[in-house]
């Protein structure tokens, strides 16, 4: 089969409180196109009432990939849904036929970490669990610290459990509501490792704190459509030119990457320490252009002057930024 | 691991003795200086190369341009070849104690750690007015039981000065508030404030002769430069008369020199001496300037030995870093980089 391809619904359940799964597969028999955990669907779902528009959604294949003839995902329901969610736990059910768009994947498992630390927060368990399953059956090193809200809300909770202590799990409610200590989960770092986390955007951003000094690409993070704000998630996403002012270069900051890995990439390091935007370290005097300022060192006033940005974290509004380099 | 092709303070000129011999670890490696026959600072390794005794445990001989090891009796040259050796006619050419070039330039004697054919006196940074007539100090030494990189930190950033030093050398907090710009060297970097019409430092306002409540600009810019050598420019004018770069005519001055010398992984020699260009005549001046000096010394070398031995007690822990930390990240790096250097050379 190739996409785009009608899959049927061959089971829905409930697996926590406003989570449930979704079995999709093809007529009996039928092998569906392989994939790596870490992957993810993209969906098209009726739309709400007479002619609306299809919703267009990703979502986390968390099934084995070893069995080839189902794709599973795993959806909360959001309270702020935008409609998919929604659409899905109150209209799909089983016979159902779901429009598959295509396949792919942007978290995908490091070849070469020694071990894999896994971090997730509520409905992101869904990559992690299908990489946990390739985990399990290669026999790799690998171990999980799970947040979600509380226990009712805890998807997978029992099969789980069952891995033992490999998993931790943190339940706010348990907690009198707090976050769970990511930096001290992390603080102990085995060489080779690599750390993969998937959730909220807050729990997305204490692991990147935590994880600040790691070696780059050792740490990975996989940000739900979805759940991101669109606007900054468009800057996020968004790649932009940088222009060197004393070298006269022009490099191109791609989606995903720093101002201050293009510019080591290209043999021109500047002073940096945290790489996180923390230390002030990295400052580096902006002569034209507008920063999205992400540091949490400069001033409102300092902000707003657009006269410097750390280039480890920030990024441009504009589609240049000249620089004093 | 130390940066090998650099200049470091390894004594005050009146710590070697005219006949005796100074023994002092600088970056892990012991040495041995003396003053030759013409008064020259002669520095070699302290290990006899025969069986590895201590060179400082032996015998100037003629007038200083050879010392005896104490131990075997070898005699080395103040170049360290081994010119005799017990009970033997022909010395081995392998028979050699790695020597150091070595100057004495204001009153400290600098040692290049690299090889001698790199050492280029020119590195060597300008510490004038340790023995400018001009100016008057008294000699400053500390030991601490810290990695010198955590001393490098406390003197690359003064946001600490009105917490851990209140009464000796704080100052005001909208002093303190003024972060200073940073401008990046090659082998380190340079700082610089000056803040209008601020309240006069407790530790010099006395010597100004102010008026009850008279305000003063003070300026304060210095150099720190590798492996930990800090050349500063401080003072300060009544208020309203002065610029950025301005004169400095009637100015109370001072003009800090520190250097800070890796002795081990964990231990520092800390050299220092606070110039300062008024009341010259009044040499109790200069001793409780020197007095005021060390007493915050004091007060640095209690807080950052405790923090050395908390990082010891955990490897783990992570500093979180903030925006002060700029000039001190930055220092780092330039080590880093020089040490990444060497290592490739090699």
């Amino acid at each position: 089969m190739s996409f785009p391809m009608a899959l049927r619904v061959v089971a829905s359940r409930a697996e926590a409180r406003d989570v449930m799964t979704f079995d999709l597969r093809g007529s009996p028999g039928t092998e569906l196109p392989p994939f790596e955990p870490g992957a993810h669907l993209e969906l098209e779902l009726p739309g709400e009432g007479e002619g609306a528009r299809p919703l267009v959604r990703h979502y986390s294949l968390c099934n084995a990939p070893a069995a080839r003839d189902r794709y599973v995902i795993a959806v909360a329901l959001d309270a702020a849904s935008r409609g998919g969610s929604r659409a899905l736990h109150a209209r799909l059910r089983a016979g159902d036929l779901v429009q598959v768009r295509s396949l792919a994947n942007h978290f995908p498992l490091a070849a070469d970490a020694s071990r894999h630390r896994f971090v997730a927060g509520g409905i992101g368990i869904t990559p992690i669990r299908s990489m946990i399953h390739r985990c399990e059956e290669m026999a790799l090193d690998w171990s999980l610290l799970y947040v979600t809200r509380s226990r009712v809300r805890t998807a997978f909770l029992d099969e789980l459990q069952a891995l033992g202590d490999r998993v931790s799990f943190h339940f706010a409610d348990e907690h009198a509501g707090r976050r769970a200590d990511v930096a001290q989960a992390l603080a102990v770092e085995e060489a080779g490792e690599h750390v993969y986390c998937c959730g909220p955007g807050a729990l997305m951003r204490s692991v990147a704190a935590a994880t600040g000094a790691r070696a780059p690409g050792s740490v990975h993070f996989e940000w739900f459509a979805l759940d991101a704000p669109p606007a900054a998630q468009a800057i996020g996403d968004r790649p932009f030119e940088i222009a060197l002012r004393r070298s006269g270069l022009r490099l191109r900051v791609e989606a995903g990457t720093s101002i201050l890995e293009t510019l080591e990439a290209h043999g021109l390091g500047v002073p940096f320490s945290c790489r996180e935007g923390l230390c002030r370290t990295c400052e580096t005097p902006l002569c034209a252009g507008e920063a999205e300022h992400r540091d949490l060192v400069l001033s409102d006033v300092e902000r707003g002057a657009q006269a410097s940005l750390m280039v480890c974290v920030s990024r441009a509004r504009s589609d240049v930024l000249e620089l004093d380099l | 691991m130390f940066i090998r092709n650099c200049w470091y303070v390894a004594a005050w000129d009146h710590e070697i003795p005219a006949d005796g011999f100074l023994a002092r670890t600088v970056a892990n490696v012991p040495l041995v200086l003396w003053r030759d026959a013409g008064g020259k600072v002669t520095v070699l390794e302290d290990r006899c190369c025969h069986r590895g005794a201590p060179l400082s445990m032996g015998r100037r001989e003629q007038g200083g341009d050879c010392v005896r090891c104490m131990y075997h009796g070898l005699l080395f040259d103040r170049e360290g070849r081994c010119i005799e050796a017990p009970a033997q006619q022909r010395i081995p050419i392998q028979a050699k104690v790695r020597s150091f070039a070595a100057v004495e330039s204001h009153r400290w004697i600098w040692v290049w750690m690299g090889s001698l054919e790199t050492a280029d006196a020119s590195l060597i940074p300008d510490t004038r007015w340790v023995d400018d007539p001009g100016w008057r100090c008294e000699s400053g030494y500390l030991h601490y039981d810290v990695n010198y990189l955590l001393v490098a930190d406390n003197l690359l950033d003064f946001s600490h000065l009105p917490f851990l030093h209140p009464t000796t050398v704080g100052g005001s907090t909208d002093y303190a508030a003024v972060l200073p710009t940073i401008e990046r060297l090659a082998r380190g970097v340079r700082l610089a404030k000056w803040v209008a019409g601020t309240e006069p430092p407790a530790y010099s306002a006395r010597y100004a002769q102010l008026a009850e409540g008279a305000r003063v600009d003070r300026w304060m810019n210095y150099e720190f430069l590798v492996p930990g050598v800090l050349l500063m420019d401080s003072g300060m004018l009544p208020a309203g008369t002065s610029t950025p770069g301005g004169h400095r005519d009637g100015s109370l001055a001072f003009r800090g020199c520190q250097a800070l010398t890796p002795e081990t992984d964990t231990s520092t020699h800390y050299f220092f001496a606070h110039p300062h260009n008024f009341l010259l005549e009044r040499p109790e001046v200069t001793r409780e300037i020197h007095a005021g000096i060390v007493q915050a010394f004091e007060e640095d070398r209690a807080m950052i030995t405790a923090q050395q031995r908390n990082l010891l007690r955990d490897p783990a822990f992570r500093m979180v870093p903030l925006g002060v930390d700029s000039a001190l990240s930055q220092f780092r790096w330039i080590v880093d980089r020089l040490l990444a250097l060497e290592t490739d050379a090699a």
